[in-house]
This record gives structure tokens, C-alpha cells and sequence, in this order.
């Protein structure tokens, strides 16, 4: 060995000087450019509010803000009116000349910019909805109407709206620690939200004159103020959803008395507002663990729809540590209630929905809620809150403290496909799990749509995946719920896609060409594959969990969730969080070249000239020996038939010297697979190497082994068993974007045309 | 007569106006591959179910997919479809194909489209108009492929046709 040892020094020496001779022109230098290198270019530095582990720092603060509210519904003219009493407590160590407020519903006032936020583009076709609402129709008079703003004294306090943001400004700034009271009385006409679009609205029944309302964004709410970036007030253009403040609730909302409401919080007072059969139903749901009680029936429900009753009813709720608040009402409900243990709590599943629902809401809507608070506990915190409503709306999903809209709805005979099935299951999981990011989790969503979005998709992923397993009768003849994101496989059509079209994840919401992929699909797949390849479910789990507790009620930052993914498993993860979520990059793994080799005393041709070109003669150097492979002038089938060391004296003799016991065989067959990467994004490296007696063996590369070469790579097999093939990714696990290279000897996998072409031929 | 039937357009498409669902996203898949030995396009084009459904039953309101209402009406209207939205052409004369027929994978259609070239053009044109008339957002994303070379297009409103040189 020493021989080697001296010989190999002398060679890298020849190298070396050659190098420096030949060097006739200065290289470049360059930064460090490897995809190792930690984020400290992309990350805000720590700080004594957001540390370095991840975690909220020891001068981490938050605002508070309470609101006590008086609602009213008219019904007939769709019109909103509303009062409001706002308690701000600010506890930043700032003094706070103004306050900021979100008016959301300005987003549909008549001359609101984000109407022309749009390039016209020179498209040769016109839709005609789009020309009646852009050339005919009126537009709609929405946005809110401020009647005022006063102090608690009952005083008019300067206000100045911007868009969908309005600042009041105060006679005498907050100071750190102290408290400011104040009202705001305003009203808006409700659009109709399968018409006009949008998160909250009214869907109009044409067949029996009723609307069943979803109400959100419906007040002025205290924007965001923090460490980060002070006041957070970028505008809502309608894309970047809502950064908001934890707060106590206590809402009163007046309807017409035959509605059925459900909202954001605890009723206070059902017996004022239910009948008596109505109230004995909710009061006997409490306790009904095994299945729903229905507390309006169907029948009940349709008796109704030709009521419209002119008397009114005030629905009261209380709300602790929420965000936002969110109601719906109509007297065509139908509601059920049933209570489910999450930990140490007992928590209302609940759902309502007209009977255009039915029946695909009574057998499936409170299940998925079900299930939805127990898989997301599981991986999170026990869910916090007394319910989750999910209520049904024509074509929508969105998500609110405790409530949720959801779409799904069968024909008009009553029948439905199973693309309405899951579709439906799975929207209500998703927004259920809202609760869980960005209800309680609370990531800024104007800034960064992945960070609830992305988790909650992953979740979403986890919870479909149990959902199927505990109710195997709903997905039927199907081995697995059909989930429609977290597959890797299924991101590769976006990822592998035109790169003048996709933005990294971290970007803002309003700025991305497809918010679908970008802000879900591809961070949801990010984390599976984290989870299922690049950590492993134990490693990943406590650290998923550990970022869920540790941000609980708080306002995390994206850094906050890349430090303690890293933070709680001992895991660099700088490599993943650049390629994945700061670049476009993409996966493409493959395997190159394999050659067979032995060894030899004698050297090839190849062997020869390099040495020779460095000014060695052979006869000088010690005893070597030489690898000797398939593309050598002097490879011997015969030879490489035998045991690989069998061609050189040399070894035999060496190993023999060096004593090893009689039953230390060496390896028969040796082989150099050498492994290329054209994609930019660097993956552990997983293959399969199958051998001629029919065995395969399984092994994961670090992905560290990118780290000096971004290229390729080789690796030595040697085994006993002759190498008949290798496969790169063999289970699709990493999102490769081109399979044609991931397999020797080369096999183009069959494409899904070549399989349906084969398939109708019969 | 024609002003009716403008006014008509109308109505209908208030019926059939863009369905908005905040968490829904419109985008198509169609792969190309050009097999240079046996001189044919082989095409897969993946819609949402629901919006070829939704598409579809502009003819006929009672059309339901997977499972069919009716494979031959669906198969025939879908054909006609495809011939309208999804053309090959070169030079400006468009290819004729021959529909093999779909499959449904969960949510998703499968169209598979065979094109038999009687010589390998030197460009190629895709036209991709897929649902461009009923949904704002819509969006095509094309990967072509041949012998091992790929690309990507994304076509939208704005950018109906991509151009592909096939002896680079």
C-alpha cells in the first residue's frame, strides 16, 4: 500500500505543476457560488423578535384588537350595515401617531384600480360574458361606505382612505403598553358572489326567490403591525389574501327570523333564536359523538323557503383569540351538529347547507370536518377553537376563524359524479384545515401565499390519504383517495414547464403567472418529498410540529419556518429552501455511463499515453496496478468473466501479504456507474441496481454528494453478482422532470400515448 | 336575425358565465411528441373533467363525463373541439388527425390525437385555444418532444400559437 501511497503523491504532483505551466492566461474568480452555501444573502438576519432557532425571540410582541359589533342584514335591499367598537392595544415598544384598517369590500367599488390591474393583452377572441360585463352592464356599486369614525367620546376622528386601506389618525399618538378605543359605522350592498365572484357574497335561488349569504371581509379590520414591516398595509388587489390581528369578538347579528345562522365563535343565546324543537336538537348534538344530529332537516328547511318572515332575530356570538369573524345566513339551511373528541377538548363538527346540496352534503360534509381536525391534530396542535363549520356555497372555497365556504354540488336530479364527490371532500378539508395555517399559525398571506396555502396543501395531502383509510366505502373500488396534490409526479408538467412563465415560490401572490401551482401544488410537494425522502416521517414530523407550536396565536415569517425545520432535526436544509423555494430550478437526475473493469499489471494504451505525456516512464515508477474497463484497447472478455482481481499478480499477492483470512473473497465484479445531473436543483441521488440473479439493492446517495461536483458523479459497484441494470428515482419520488435518462441500459419508459395505443389495439 | 342571435350569445353565456372558485386554477397539459422514424405527432391533451364538461354542455346541458352520458354524442362533439381549438399546421395548412379516443384519470381527461405527416416540416405551428372563450385565466402549457429534445411553451390568451423549428 505504501507503494500506491508514494506513487499517487508523485502523480498529483505531475498534475499539479502541469497546471501551473500551462496557465497562460489569470481564471476568473467568483463568489461562492454552491448550492451548499448557507441562505445568509436570502434570510433576514435573527433578532431579539424572530431568533435564530426559528422560534418567536425574547422581545417578541404582537398587537391585540377586540371588537364589539352590531350587525344587519336587509335582506330584501342586499345591503350590509354595521357598527363597530375597536379596542386597540398596542403592545410594540412603538408610539403610533395612526392606525391602519383593511377595507377589503373597496376592491368592488366601481373605479377600484385593481379592475385595471390586468394587461389587455391583443388576444384575437372576446368572450361574450366578459363583454357584457365590460361593455354593457353597469358596473356594481360595491365598496364600503364610512358614516364615520369617532372616539370613544363619540368625537369624529380625521380618516383618509386609500384604496382598500384606511388610516385614522389620532389626536395624540398610542403609546407602548396603552390602549385606544374606538368606533366605526358603515354599510355596503352585498354582491353576488357566483356572479360578481369573489370570497363572500350571496348566491341567488331563482327558483324560490332566496339567497343564502357568506359574509367575510365584511368590516374594517386593524391591519397588521410589527417588527417586520411595520404597519402591513399593501393594498388588497385580490389575489395576496389577509394579514390580520388576534382579538376577542363579541358580534350581534340581526337577520330575518326564519334564517338559520352560523358564524366565526360561541351562540350565546340559542334559546332566543331557535324554536324549541330546534333548541332541544342543538342542545342533544353536544353530546352526540357517533353521528350528526340534525337540528334543521330538509323537510324542515324547504317548509321555509316560502316564509320570508318579516320579524328579525339577533344572533349572538362570542369569539376568543380569533383573527377575523365570518357568518352565514339563509332560511334555507339545513344544519347539522356533532361533537368529536380532539385531545382533552370537545370540539363541534358542524355543517350547513341548502338543500341543493343534498345528498352529497348530509353523507359527506361533516365526516371530512371530522376527520380533518383529527389528522391535522395529529400533526399539529389539538385544534383550539369550540367548532368548525363548513358551509356549502355554489363555487367556492375560502376559509375563516371556525367557518368555511366550500363548493361541491350534485345535479339538479340529485346525482354526482366522483370528480363532485372528491372535489367537494377534498375543498372541505382544505379549508377546515385553514384553521390550523393561517387561522392560528398566522403567516402573512398578503405576502407570502405559499406559507399557508403550501402547509395547508401538504396537510391537506395527509388528511385525504387518512380520510380514505377510515371511510374506505367513499373511494370505492380505488386503492387510495385520489388526492390531487403532493403526488411528485404530479408537479413535473409545472415544474418541467416554459421558465419565462414560473416564479420562485418566494413570491408575492399577486406577482406569479399560475397562483395554483405556485402557491399549493409546489410547496405542498416540497414537503412531501422532505418528508418522505430528504428527512424521513419521524425527523420531519417533530420538526413540522415543532414550527405549528411554536407560532401558535403568533405571526411567523418564512425564515421562521425554514430555521426550525432545520432547528428541531439537525437536518442542513439551506440546499433544499435555495432550490426549491428561492430558484425555478428543476430535478433531472440520470444515469450516464456504466462500465465493467478489472485489474491488471499491465496498462492500456490510455494508461500509457498519460503517463508518457507527464514525462514518467513506467519502468522507473514501483509496482501499480491498472483498471482496466470495457472502452480499453486491452479488455479481455475472458479476463472479465473471471474474478476481477484474478488478471493482476500484484493485488493477489498483495492481499495475500497483508493476511487477510482465507475466507475474505474479494468482490468478482467491479463497476464504475457514473451519474449526471442536468437539472439545476440537487436530490439525494436514489438507485436501484439490479443483478443478473434476478435480487435488486436499494441506495440513497446523500445529496451531498453534489456538493463538488454539480454535474456528475461516479460510484464504484462491486458486488459478486453481475450488474444487469440501474434505475435513478425508481419509485418517481423527486419530481424528476425527464425520466428518458434515469435508467441503463437506456429504456424510454412508455408514454401515456404508447399505452393507449396499446390498449385499443387490444 | 343576426342581432338575435348576438342577443342570445348573451344570454347564454350569463348562464354559462366563468365559474369562480377562489382555490381553482385553469390550465391544460397537451404533450406533442414528433416520432421522426415513423413520421407522426403523437399528441395527449389533459383538460380538467369538469371544464370539458362544462364546455360540452354548451351543446347539450344534460352531457355528464366520466361516466358518459353518451360516449358517441361526447366523442363526437370533443372531436369537433379539438379540430376547432387544437391545430398543427405548417405553412397555413393545417394537419389533418385522427382522435384515438380518452381516458379519465381521476379528475383529469386524457385526449389522445394521432397525426400522420407525409414529411417532417422545417416549423411546426400549435395552436392551443382551449377554453380561451369561457375561462379569463385559462391557460395551455405545451411540451413538445423529439428524440430527445424538449420544450415548453405556455400559451394564454394573448399568446394563442407557438412556433417549433424541427431541424435544430
Amino acid at each position: 500500500m505504501t507503494n500506491f501511497k508514494s506513487t499517487s503523491l508523485g502523480f498529483f504532483t505531475a498534475v499539479f505543476i502541469l497546471t501551473i505551466t500551462t496557465s497562460a492566461q489569470v481564471q476568473r474568480g467568483h463568489t461562492n457560488n454552491s448550492k451548499f452555501k448557507q441562505l445568509y444573502d436570502q434570510f433576514a438576519d435573527p433578532n431579539r423578535y424572530h431568533n435564530a432557532s426559528g422560534a418567536p425571540g425574547v422581545d417578541y410582541y404582537q398587537q391585540k384588537v377586540d371588537y364589539l359589533m352590531d350587525i344587519e342584514l336587509d335582506d330584501a335591499a342586499s345591503k350590509l350595515y354595521g357598527e363597530e367598537t375597536i379596542t386597540y392595544t398596542n403592545n410594540s415598544p412603538d408610539q403610533l401617531p395612526y392606525l391602519w384598517l383593511q377595507l377589503d369590500q373597496n376592491i368592488r367599488k366601481s373605479d377600484a384600480p385593481n379592475l385595471e390591474k390586468n394587461s389587455a393583452g391583443n388576444s384575437v377572441t372576446v368572450r361574450p360574458s366578459s363583454f357584457v360585463s365590460d361593455f354593457i352592464n353597469d358596473p356594481f356599486d360595491g365598496g364600503f361606505n364610512i358614516e364615520w369614525v369617532t372616539d370613544e367620546m363619540g368625537k369624529a376622528l380625521k380618516y383618509t382612505i386609500n384604496q382598500t386601506m384606511m388610516r385614522v389618525d389620532l389626536p395624540e399618538a398610542i403609546a407602548p403598553g396603552q390602549t385606544y378605543v374606538f368606533n366605526i359605522k358603515w354599510w355596503y350592498n352585498i354582491n353576488d358572489h357566483v356572479e360578481k365572484r369573489g370570497r363572500s357574497g350571496f348566491e341567488f335561488f331563482p327558483k324560490d326567490g332566496n339567497k343564502a349569504y357568506v359574509i367575510a371581509q365584511f368590516f374594517p379590520r386593524l391591519c397588521v403591525y410589527n417588527d417586520v414591516e411595520g404597519w402591513q398595509n399593501y393594498q388588497f388587489w385580490g389575489n395576496g389574501e389577509f394579514a390580520l390581528e388576534f382579538g376577542d369578538y363579541q358580534v350581534n347579528i340581526t337577520v330575518p327570523s326564519d334564517h338559520i345562522l352560523e358564524a366565526t365563535g360561541s351562540l350565546q343565546n340559542p334559546k332566543d333564536v331557535l324554536t324549541r324543537q330546534e333548541y332541544k336538537r342543538f342542545q342533544e348534538s353536544a353530546t352526540s359523538f357517533d353521528k350528526p344530529v340534525i337540528i334543521v332537516s330538509q323537510e324542515e328547511a324547504t317548509v321555509k323557503e316560502s316564509g320570508f318572515s318579516t320579524k328579525k332575530s339577533t344572533w349572538k356570538f362570542k369569539a376568543i383569540n380569533v383573527r377575523d369573524f365570518g357568518f352565514a345566513t339563509s332560511r334555507k339551511f339545513i344544519w347539522e351538529r356533532q361533537a368529536v373528541q380532539v385531545g382533552f377538548k370537545k370540539v363541534m363538527a358542524v355543517s350547513l347547507y341548502p338543500k341543493e346540496g343534498n345528498p352529497l352534503w348530509e353523507e359527506y360534509s361533516t365526516k371530512a370536518v371530522l376527520q380533518t381536525l383529527k389528522s391535522y391534530s395529529k400533526y399539529t396542535f389539538d385544534y383550539p377553537y369550540p367548532k368548525a363549520v363548513s358551509v356549502h356555497a355554489k363555487n367556492q372555497g375560502m376559509e375563516y376563524p371556525m367557518i368555511c365556504w366550500n363548493y361541491g354540488r350534485p345535479d339538479e336530479d340529485g346525482t354526482y359524479s366522483d370528480r363532485t364527490k372528491f372535489g367537494m371532500i377534498s375543498v372541505i378539508i382544505h379549508e377546515v384545515g385553514h384553521n390550523y395555517f393561517p387561522m392560528i399559525v398566522n403567516s402573512d398571506e398578503r405576502q407570502w401565499g405559499w406559507m399557508d396555502e403550501g402547509l395547508d396543501t401538504f396537510m391537506q395531502y395527509l388528511a385525504e390519504q387518512e380520510f380514505g383509510e377510515r371511510y374506505p366505502e367513499s373511494i370505492g373500488a380505488l386503492e387510495k383517495y385520489p388526492s390531487r396534490r403532493g403526488d411528485p409526479q404530479k408537479i413535473v408538467p409545472y415544474m418541467a414547464g416554459d421558465q419565462d412563465f414560473i416564479s420562485p415560490i418566494m413570491s408575492n401572490p399577486e406577482n406569479v403567472f399560475q397562483l395554483g401551482p405556485n402557491a399549493y401544488a409546489k410547496p405542498a410537494t416540497a414537503l412531501n418529498i422532505l418528508r418522505e425522502t430528504v428527512m424521513g416521517r419521524e425527523v420531519f414530523d417533530h420538526a413540522f410540529k415543532t414550527y405549528s407550536q411554536r407560532w401558535m396565536f403568533k405571526h411567523p415569517t418564512p425564515e421562521d419556518f425554514f430555521r426550525t425545520m432545520e432547528d428541531a432535526s439537525a437536518v442542513d436544509l439551506d440546499w433544499f429552501w435555495r432550490g426549491w423555494f428561492y430558484s425555478t430550478d428543476v430535478v433531472d437526475i440520470g444515469v450516464k455511463n456504466v462500465k465493467k473493469y478489472y485489474f491488471s499489471d499491465e496498462p492500456d494504451l490510455k494508461a500509457k499515453e498519460r503517463f508518457e505525456s507527464y514525462g514518467y516512464d513506467l519502468k522507473d515508477l514501483p509496482n501499480l496496478v491498472f483498471k482496466i474497463d470495457e472502452e480499453s484497447d486491452s479488455f479481455d472478455p475472458k479476463v472479465a468473466a473471471q474474478n476481477a482481481v484474478d488478471g493482476s499478480k500484484i493485488l493477489k499477492e498483495y492481499l495475500m501479504e497483508e493476511g487477510l483470512p482465507s475466507s475474505a473473497v474479494p468482490p468478482k465484479y467491479f463497476y464504475e456507474v457514473e451519474f449526471e445531473k442536468p437539472g439545476g436543483l440537487v436530490m439525494p441521488l436514489i438507485v436501484e441496481y439490479s443483478y443478473a440473479d434476478g435480487t435488486t439493492e436499494r441506495v440513497t446517495y446523500p445529496v451531498q454528494l453534489w456538493r463538488k461536483n454539480d454535474a456528475s458523479v461516479k460510484k464504484v459497484i462491486a458486488s459478486d453478482k453481475e450488474l444487469v441494470g440501474v434505475t435513478v428515482d425508481p419509485d418517481l419520488e423527486t419530481a424528476d422532470v425527464n425520466a428518458d435518462n434515469n435508467s441503463w441500459p437506456k429504456k424510454e419508459s412508455a408514454s401515456d400515448f404508447d399505452k393507449f395505443k396499446e390498449k385499443i389495439k387490444g | 336575425m343576426q342581432i338575435l342571435i348576438l342577443v342570445l350569445n348573451f344570454v347564454l353565456a350569463s348562464l354559462f358565465s366563468p365559474e369562480f372558485q377562489t382555490h381553482k386554477f385553469y390550465v391544460s397539459t397537451t404533450e406533442v411528441e414528433l416520432k421522426k422514424e415513423t413520421k407522426t405527432l403523437q399528441v395527449t391533451a389533459q383538460f380538467f373533467t369538469d371544464d370539458l364538461e362544462f364546455l360540452l354542455r354548451k351543446n347539450d346541458n344534460s352531457i355528464k363525463l366520466d361516466p358518459d352520458s353518451n360516449q358517441k354524442q361526447i366523442d363526437s362533439l370533443l372531436t369537433e373541439e379539438l379540430k376547432n381549438k387544437l391545430q398543427f399546421s405548417s405553412k397555413n395548412t393545417v394537419f389533418e388527425f385522427t382522435f384515438l379516443g380518452k381516458e379519465y384519470r381521476n379528475d383529469v381527461s386524457l385526449c389522445y390525437i394521432e397525426i400522420p405527416l407525409e414529411e417532417i416540416p422545417e416549423k411546426l405551428e400549435i395552436k392551443n385555444i382551449f377554453f380561451f372563450d369561457i375561462f379569463e385565466d385559462q391557460q395551455n402549457i405545451i411540451h413538445f418532444k423529439s428524440q430527445g429534445i424538449r420544450k415548453s411553451f405556455l400559451l394564454h390568451s394573448d399568446k394563442e400559437t407557438v412556433t417549433i423549428e424541427l431541424n435544430k
